[in-house]
């Protein structure tokens, strides 16, 4: 959206834009110009495709040719999986959907004090850590006695993926319904409609299209949802991501766990292409306003805003808010009893081989490089994609974000799979997680700097330009600081999301360097009050940086900026 | 002073230039010359391919024939970065990441000016353009007349050979207008600068510009002074978009001209001298009526009615209608009104020939 504004606004006058010339190209300057943004993608792109591309293939191959595809197909545990996988997909789904629609209308419509600290709040789930929502959840049970009626069943799992989505698309929804023209609907009441006819025949269907794409978004995450199934589902409630964990990593049944990521693949691939073509055909040319909220007036929009905040921080903070409160308990009194353990490695926390305070600093090494990696290489896919017309742009940059689309689980399975054999034997290199972690980060990078460089108008370079830049000065002093900002975000996602990295580096993660999700995940499978409840503590610590970035990254961000 | 001016090593030549965007051939064949020290207004209507032109000049597009010369030097070769032109966009483009300070040294840090050199340099120009004490200032806090200012002292700073400006006061309201359009004047005098003016507003080209060239469809149509335009536009295109007048097509058939003599119109018969023109024209022509030359007389001429009275400046301009022909405006004493009929008369002094519009 941000980009597509970005281009209205940059139209330039009389056609003369450079971008767009097509007078004959003469002479050696004009012709370095067009290769130099290729040549940019260059590395990212080698870098994608040994640890993405490589990999992937890696699993397909794998897959066709174990004869044990048939067999693991044919397998009615795995149609039980697959049955599971998409009905708890489709219900969690439906039920956020229930819970969010009415926020996103709230705070699409309402204007009130607080409003854009709510907005950010809302991304701090996006961003939580798996393990982290998973913890929460736990102590949430356990606070109210519930644990032994609800762990382990899918309604555990459920509720936890409301939590997770509910926020994504309670924003996305409130973000498109606040830019809409409130044009029409005004037509149709002064034609005789009442508010309810309005809504139900202009409103909902012009909202079609953004409750399409995040539901579908939404159901992708559902549909490969990893770490919080793994935790709250238990043994009996699997899934495919599960599953290929299960085989990979503890039965080392590489086939049997090929054979079921190629089907996953192939459910991910149907839906993505069902719900482009759905968009495609959905698609309308709405003018977006800037922000049609209205101010909050009488006793009916205040009760409507009380309910709704009411409604968010049930959602979003009793979690959160349950899991701290566990955190401080232990032993039935309230101590930092927790915290202060964490420095220890007793025996009894022996399965973690290391403390926590050094799982920890593990994270923060892994995250610091993952971003560096992921901040340099996504800057340069930036910079080659702003430097090619419109077309060969979004195609180049829809080939860099390709790892954002792929669930982690294959992503990690397939690094595992093919990076064992020279010159690519990485099984025992501590590069592989923060390689993974970069992967994931880069996306995100691309993202924030790509619309901050089209933005750049390109009067500007054509300024420096006469007075004496040369490209590659014109590069450094304009497009660089003006695309700083949106460095900083995408930097701080890849941050953030490299710290509660779990499904990946659950199967490349070396057993002596786990980072701090991973830690969390073998506390929670430790017996005892203890280890329980410093799983709690470093949930919590992890929240606070995860919360951190967020909120920074918020700070940081031009208003109108594109959303994940 | 035309456009054929052949003193070739001195300034800006540029000869036989093609540019085509998206297909559209924007410049054809293009000639144009500017001396040193000469500030050209180049004025023309919206898209006839103005900026086009101060692109190429700039080296920001690449022509598809001809060639752009600077003191006899061949500019092809040469990118933007090295041709040492300054230029000032239509929406100022100032670099919003720098102060003021910072926006008008960036093209002597480019050059590698030393710093002190450089502070001494900016309080010049920024004194020259009348905003001392401004470096400091975010460019956002900048009101649009601050604005173009500021781009004017950033282009002016590192010396430019040429200063290409491109309608940079068509966002401003119209007294700031003026009072820059003045001020630009007096400083590019004052530096004997040699500039190429960009505007499609006839009073602003007059007003700063020694020699100004008419553009149309991709073309210089014709270099001269504001007053030979003035005085004599040639032909109906250059006096309607000069606004000089109505200008008058006689229906066909009727023969043409051939010199002084009695010319009939609707508004009566005009007694054109035959020293008030330039060679006649052999084929189709036009009269152009100057608002000088309608007078309202109490009881001879034509009837007119008129339909329209408003004030511009101190005078009275009024509109008079006669069934059949267009509208002629005149200045009229302040005790008419609209609505009543007048009689009307022509004096021939105010009158003259021109070329009727062929489009090519």
């Amino acid at each position: 959206m941000a980009t597509r504004h970005a281009g209205e606004r940059t139209g330039g006058n009389a056609g003369a834009g450079t971008g767009r010339r097509r007078g004959r190209v003469r002479g050696p300057r004009a012709r370095r110009a067009r290769i130099a943004p290729v040549a940019l993608a260059a590395l990212p792109a080698a870098f994608i495709g040994v640890f993405f591309l490589y990999p992937l293939v890696g699993v397909l191959v794998r897959s066709f040719d174990a004869g044990v595809l048939l067999a693991t197909w044919r397998n009615p545990v795995t149609t039980d999986v697959l049955w599971f996988t998409t009905w708890q997909a489709l219900a969690s789904t439906g039920l956020c959907l229930v819970a969010a629609l009415p926020t996103a209308a709230v705070l699409a419509r309402l204007r009130f004090r607080g409003r854009r600290l709510v907005h950010a709040l809302l991304v701090v789930p996006f961003v939580l850590p798996t393990v982290v929502v998973a913890a929460a959840f736990l102590s949430l049970m356990d606070r109210f006695g519930l644990a032994d009626r609800f762990h382990h069943t899918v309604w555990a799992i459920l509720a936890a993926h409301v939590f997770f989505n509910y926020a994504i698309i309670a924003r996305s929804v409130a973000a498109y319904w606040s830019q809409l023209d409130p044009a029409p609907e005004q037509a149709a009441a002064v034609l005789g409609a009442s508010p309810l006819r309005v809504f139900g025949a202009v409103t909902l269907p012009r909202l079609a299209p953004a409750v399409g794409a995040v539901t579908a978004i939404v159901f992708l995450f559902n549909f490969t949802s990893f770490g919080v199934i793994l935790i709250l589902g238990g043994p009996r409630r699997a899934t495919l991501d599960t599953e290929i964990w299960r085989f990979a990593v503890q039965r080392l049944e590489f086939d049997t766990a090929a054979a079921l990521a190629l089907l996953q693949l192939l459910c991910v691939l149907l839906l993505v292409v069902g719900a482009t073509l759905w968009q495609r055909r959905r698609q309308v040319a709405e003018r977006l306003r800037t922000d049609t909220a209205r101010r909050v007036r009488g006793a009916a929009d205040r009760v409507l805003l009380a309910g709704t905040l009411g409604v968010a921080s049930a959602v979003v903070g009793l979690p959160l808010a349950m899991l701290v409160e566990r955190s401080l308990r232990s032993g039935g009194t309230y101590t930092l009893e927790n915290y202060r353990r964490l420095g220890e490695s007793s025996e009894r926390l022996q399965a973690l081989f290391v403390s926590p305070l050094a799982a920890i600093r593990h994270s923060l090494e892994f995250a610091a490089t993952a971003t560096v990696i992921a901040t340099i290489g996504g800057l340069l896919v930036a910079v080659a994609v702003s430097g090619r017309r419109k077309r060969g742009a979004a195609a180049l940059e829809g080939a860099f974000l390709m790892p954002l689309g792929t669930s982690a689980v294959i992503l990690g399975f397939g690094m595992l799979l093919v990076l064992d054999s020279p010159p690519l034997d990485l099984r025992l290199s501590w590069w592989l997680v923060p390689i993974a972690h970069a992967l994931i980060g880069m996306p995100f990078v691309i993202r924030s700097v790509t619309p901050a460089l089209a933005a750049v108008s390109p009067r500007l370079r054509e300024a420096a330009a006469t007075l004496g830049a040369r490209p590659a000065r014109v590069k450094r002093e304009v497009d660089l600081p003006l695309a700083l900002r949106g460095l900083a975000v995408g930097a701080g996602f890849a941050f953030a999301v490299s710290l509660g990295e779990f499904g990946a580096t659950a199967f490349v993660v070396r057993p002596e360097r786990p980072t701090v999700p991973i830690a969390i995940f073998r506390l929670l499978g430790r017996p005892g009050e203890a280890a329980f409840g410093q799983a709690m503590a470093m949930s919590v610590i992890l929240l606070v940086m995860a919360a951190a970035a967020v909120l920074l990254i918020d700070r940081l961000r031009p208003a109108g900026a594109a959303d994940f | 002073m035309n456009a054929t001016d052949h003193s070739g090593g001195e300034g800006l030549e540029v000869r036989g230039l093609s540019v085509s965007l998206e297909g559209h051939e924007i410049l054809r064949d293009l000639q144009l010359s500017v001396r040193r020290g000469e500030v050209l207004a180049l004025l023309g209507p919206s898209g006839c391919g103005k900026t086009t032109l101060l692109r190429a000049v700039a080296g920001l597009l690449t022509a598809d024939a001809g060639s752009v010369h600077w003191a006899g030097e061949d500019l092809h070769p040469v990118p933007t970065h090295r041709r040492r032109f300054g230029m000032v966009f239509q929406d100022h483009a100032l670099l919003p990441h720098r102060n003021v300070g910072a926006n008008v040294t960036f093209g002597l840090r480019m050059q590698g000016v030393p710093a002190d050199e450089r502070r001494r340099r900016v309080t010049e120009v920024m004194a020259m353009v009348g905003l001392n004490g401004y470096e400091r200032r975010s460019v956002a806090t900048l009101s649009g007349g601050e604005a173009q200012r500021v781009a004017l002292a950033r282009a002016l700073a590192p010396e430019p050979r040429l200063l290409l400006a491109d309608e940079p006061f068509t966002a401003l309201d119209r007294p700031l207008h003026d009072r820059l359009v003045g001020d630009v004047r007096r400083i590019l005098c004052d530096l004997g600068q040699t500039a190429i003016h960009v505007t499609h507003d006839h009073a602003e080209a007059f007003a700063i510009a020694d020699t100004v060239a008419l553009m149309r469809d991709g073309r210089i149509r014709r270099t001269a002074t504001p007053k030979q335009l003035h005085a004599d536009p040639r032909d109906a295109w250059t006096a309607t978009f000069l606004g000089l007048g109505t200008v008058w097509q006689p229906p066909e058939g009727r023969v043409p001209h051939t010199g002084g003599g009695d010319i009939p119109t609707p508004w009566g018969i005009v007694a054109l001298a035959a020293s008030a023109g330039t060679e006649p024209p052999r084929e189709g022509f036009c009269l152009l009526i100057r608002p000088e030359a309608v007078r309202p007389s109490g009881s001879s001429g034509i009837r007119a009615h008129l339909s329209d009275l408003r004030v511009v400046g101190d005078r009275s301009v009024a509109t008079f209608g006669i069934p059949g022909a267009p509208p002629l405006e005149a200045y009229v004493p302040a005790d008419v009104s609209a609505g009543r009929d007048y009689r009307i008369t022509l004096d021939p002094a105010g009158v003259s020939l021109l070329r009727a519009d062929t489009s090519d």
